[in-house]
């Protein structure tokens, strides 16, 4: 359970805080609602390349690395679909330090040239290393835009390539901060063990004479129905075969988002789990498969991953996958294994609940969908699931003609 | 308006607190360290045995076996070893290295009981089924298939073999085809050997009542288990460094080259170890760092640098570590040995040595902030039979430290023509 407080800032910065006492930690979490969704098609990589432009410095703070290291401090981000997130872990006492540093790069980063060309440099070598010199790194380069067609959510926030990184300027980079980097647009929080109007006070004083800057975001232009079975193969030089499974399902909100998470869980979370059982250690056609949700905020994927065994035809294992889907929805789980699962979310809450930073995420996160409450109701939301729920939600969810099928096909086979 | 140019003032913490843990001893001779801590209602139980790689016969042994454990007992098959943890919501996780195996549940209080009576069975009575077992090889040589792949683990495995010898304890590394040789005996022998209460240590953390211990002690510290001598230790640990210093394993399509940059350095216990530690940090060892400023922040060649120094039982060795642009490989290799000679002959200015202290010290904060964090910490102390005291002594030597002792340390260890140069890749 998460005690916590919400305040709004007139400048519309948005703050929830919680207070922690068993921690000499202080996390501050500051949460951007902006993504690689909102970048254009032409220009991608752009909202996790102006992450990385964040830790330059600002007008009053220039080293951010170091005043934060100084006061004993760690921090760092990370860039998805939807969300940017930043954050820093120091000792309570210092809490100022971070609040100093969040609060003057929102109002004035230092853009320059040569921190646009280094940081270019750097993001290329990412894109190289996580994701086309290494083996399988490419997937979701491929899967992406196969299954949205219209959704940016068709590129991976690294960028579709490597030249839209090369060529961004330093008029895209400034403007992509004028839109997006306002106090309305972000979410502040803190957890740390500290009187939570003490903490308010604080951020008043930091970020209270930030003006709002409108923000001016285009819509995004939302996924048609999909209404066809899509497939892709590819051949690559990877030692075994793979296959990925992507079926669009319903967005973060929706009520059966939390069945949907609880189907991925019955089919791959843990060793009793179905696929994990039955093919991988009774059937053995796979070294591997896990069965998750993207998660985004609009319509996300159910995304069933495997890496095959040699000697297995892609044709049997995809079967294999499919039968699966057919015994999830004929057969009624038991009693038992919902149980199971939901022993599980429950026991995997407390244990995320053991870290500040954790904590800071989440409420963060949940104030960015609209319901902060959710924090401490999911468990509920969970608990309520049915056995009929996971039936007609999992007939809803594993339509063929709602699915996009990557084919990642080793070349030393053939 | 809140004045902006001036940065806040902030504290250092000034001292570290470690919540004191106890000590006991079980009927069986097992070592239990319980340290009470945090707020939420969970338990780390932890158990560390001398069973590491170093004392197999055959590769995969030592890792096979602990992996293998959870695959089927006298009491519980492997599906019900399963089905248990998951309904109470249980965690198993397992970590082996050349010296030691590991073995820890993560559970919440109200299962502890439930959790430890399937521990019991996974350490005590685990039976190596044949079939589990071919499932296993399978599985981990496809997924060694698959990491051989990766230009920075064959630039690892290149250089540490470089430096101890390939035959070495310490230098070894499977192949694939080494797993079609794996039989159950040998894993049954070698837990025989290894896994019993006096070859090991076991470490409980979180939120500990009154009946922690005792329960621990029904489960895992009454009977004894396992052979009651511990076979002698013959390995070879002589070391065969490779008399070339550079290596280069070409790959035609690779648009990196994954850079490795190592030498022979010393054990945890060593005196000197601390104080490296310090150096490192400086040098490669966080975000800040010497090498992540120079090669990242200011050149752009890398997503990312790093320096490690990595202490086993008997010897330990420094390393650098960085994949970048096969264009930039040459410029990056000479900028780490740029970097290296500035710490030999610059000593290290007030300003910066201040940064490193005081982040040095946020980051003990944070290695021992809640259970699970804290388990880590007493483990690795214990491995090398150092006291939890040593923590401080570390915080309070950090806090002394000065530019001529690093200065001093950097001409001991860190002279540019003693390491040896890995690229995997191209040049």
């Amino acid at each position: 359970m998460i005690d916590y407080k919400r305040y709004t800032l007139n400048n519309g910065l948005t703050l929830v805080v919680h207070r922690d006492t068993s921690s000499p930690i202080a996390a501050v979490n500051m949460l951007y609602k902006v993504g690689s969704k909102n970048e254009s098609p032409e220009k991608t990589g752009f909202a996790h390349l102006f992450e990385h432009l964040m830790f330059s410095g600002s007008v009053n703070a220039p080293d951010f690395d170091k005043a934060i290291q100084m006061a004993s401090g760690e921090n760092n981000a990370f860039t998805g679909s939807d969300y940017t997130n930043y954050y820093i872990t120091l000792p309570k006492e210092n809490i100022e330090t971070a609040l100093w540093l969040e609060s003057d790069r929102l109002l004035s980063p230092n853009i320059t040239e040569h921190n646009i060309e280094v940081q270019k440099s750097v993001v290329v070598e990412e894109f190289n290393q996580r994701y086309l010199n290494q083996p399988y790194g490419d997937i979701w380069l491929l899967l992406r835009p196969l299954a949205y067609k219209v959704h940016p959510y068709s590129w991976s926030t690294i960028g579709k390539k490597v030249e839209h990184i090369q060529n961004a300027t330093a008029e895209d980079v400034q403007a992509f901060f004028n839109t997006h980097y306002t106090p309305s647009n972000a979410i502040l929080s803190i957890v740390a063990d500290m009187d939570e109007d003490e903490m308010y006070q604080l951020v008043e004083k930091w970020f209270a004479d930030i003006p709002n800057r409108k923000a001016e975001q285009n819509a995004i232009p939302q996924e048609p129905k999909q209404l066809e079975a899509r497939e892709q193969a590819v051949y690559r030089n990877v030692p075994s075969d793979a296959i990925y499974k992507a079926y669009k399902m319903c967005n973060r909100v929706d009520a059966d988002y939390y069945t949907c998470d609880m189907i991925s869980d019955i089919l791959s979370n843990g060793r009793s789990a179905r696929m994990y059982r039955r093919l991988v250690q009774e059937k053995q056609l796979f070294s591997n498969i896990s069965a998750y949700l993207t998660g985004e905020l609009d319509e996300g994927l159910f995304v069933i991953a495997g890496r095959l065994l040699p000697a297995i035809s892609i044709d049997i294992a995809e079967q294999a996958i499919e039968e699966e889907f057919r015994q999830l929805i004929d057969k009624p789980v038991t009693d038992y294994e919902l149980e199971k699962v939901k022993n599980k979310v429950e026991a995997a809450q407390i244990f995320a609940d053991t870290s500040v930073l954790n904590k800071a995420m989440t409420l963060a996160y949940y104030e960015m969908l609209g319901d902060l409450s959710l924090a401490n109701r999911e468990i509920e939301l969970y608990r309520k699931i049915s056995k009929d729920d996971i039936g007609r939600v999992g007939a809803n969810i594993f339509n063929p003609k709602r699915c996009s099928t990557l084919y990642y096909l080793s070349n030393s086979k053939t | 308006m809140t004045d902006r140019s001036k940065a806040p003032s902030f504290n250092v913490p000034k001292r570290l607190v470690f919540p004191k843990p106890e000590e006991y001893e079980l009927r069986n001779g097992l070592k239990l360290t319980a340290v009470n801590s945090g707020t939420s209602d969970i338990v780390r139980l932890s158990l560390v045995f001398n069973a590491g790689s170093r004392y197999q016969n055959q590769t995969f042994v030592a890792s096979a076996t602990l992996n293998m454990l959870s695959e089927g007992t006298r009491k519980y098959d492997a599906a019900k070893i399963a089905e248990l943890l998951d309904f109470y919501g249980s965690a198993l996780e397992v970590n082996i290295d050349r010296d030691f195996a590991c073995i820890s549940s993560y559970s919440l209080n109200k299962y502890l009981k439930e959790t430890l009576e399937v521990l019991e069975q996974l350490v005590k009575y685990p039976t190596f089924p044949e079939e589990e077992l071919k499932v296993y090889t399978q599985k981990h040589k496809e997924r060694l298939i698959f990491e051989r792949e990766r230009i920075d683990k064959q630039a690892v495995e290149l250089m540490v073999a470089a430096l101890y010898g390939a035959m070495h304890p310490y230098g070894s590394f499977g192949k694939p085809e080494d797993y079609d040789s794996l039989t159950a005996k040998q894993l049954s022998e070698f837990h025989h050997s290894y896994y019993s209460p006096t070859n090991a240590f076991a470490v409980v953390s979180g939120k500990l009542s009154s009946n922690t211990i005792s329960l621990v002690e029904d489960f895992l510290g009454s009977d004894s288990w396992g052979s009651p001598v511990i076979p002698a230790d013959t390995k070879d640990f002589t070391i065969h460094h490779s008399i070339e210093k550079q290596l280069l394993k070409e790959m035609s399509d690779s648009v990196q080259s994954a850079i490795r940059i190592g030498k022979i350095m010393f054990s945890r216990t060593h005196p000197d170890y601390n104080g490296m530690t310090i150096l490192n940090t400086i040098f490669g060892g966080y975000f800040g760092s010497r090498l992540m400023k120079n090669i990242r922040e200011e050149k752009g060649y890398a997503y990312g640098i790093y320096s490690m120094l990595v202490g086993m039982k008997e010897s330990g060795y420094f390393t650098i570590a960085t994949e970048t642009g096969i264009d930039y490989t040459t410029d990056c290799i000479n900028e780490i040995r740029k970097e290296l000679d500035i710490l030999q002959n610059i000593p290290i200015k007030e300003e910066e040595l201040a940064l490193v202290k005081n982040y040095i010290i946020g980051d003990l904060l944070r290695s021992l902030d809640g259970p699970i964090a804290l388990a880590d910490v007493l483990i690795d102390l214990k491995q090398s039979k150092l006291e939890y005291t040593q923590v401080n002594d570390f915080f309070n030597e950090v806090v002394a430290i000065t530019p001529n002792r690093l200065q001093e340390l950097a001409n001991t260890y860190l002279n540019t023509d003693t390491f040896t140069e890995v690229v995997v890749g191209n040049k």
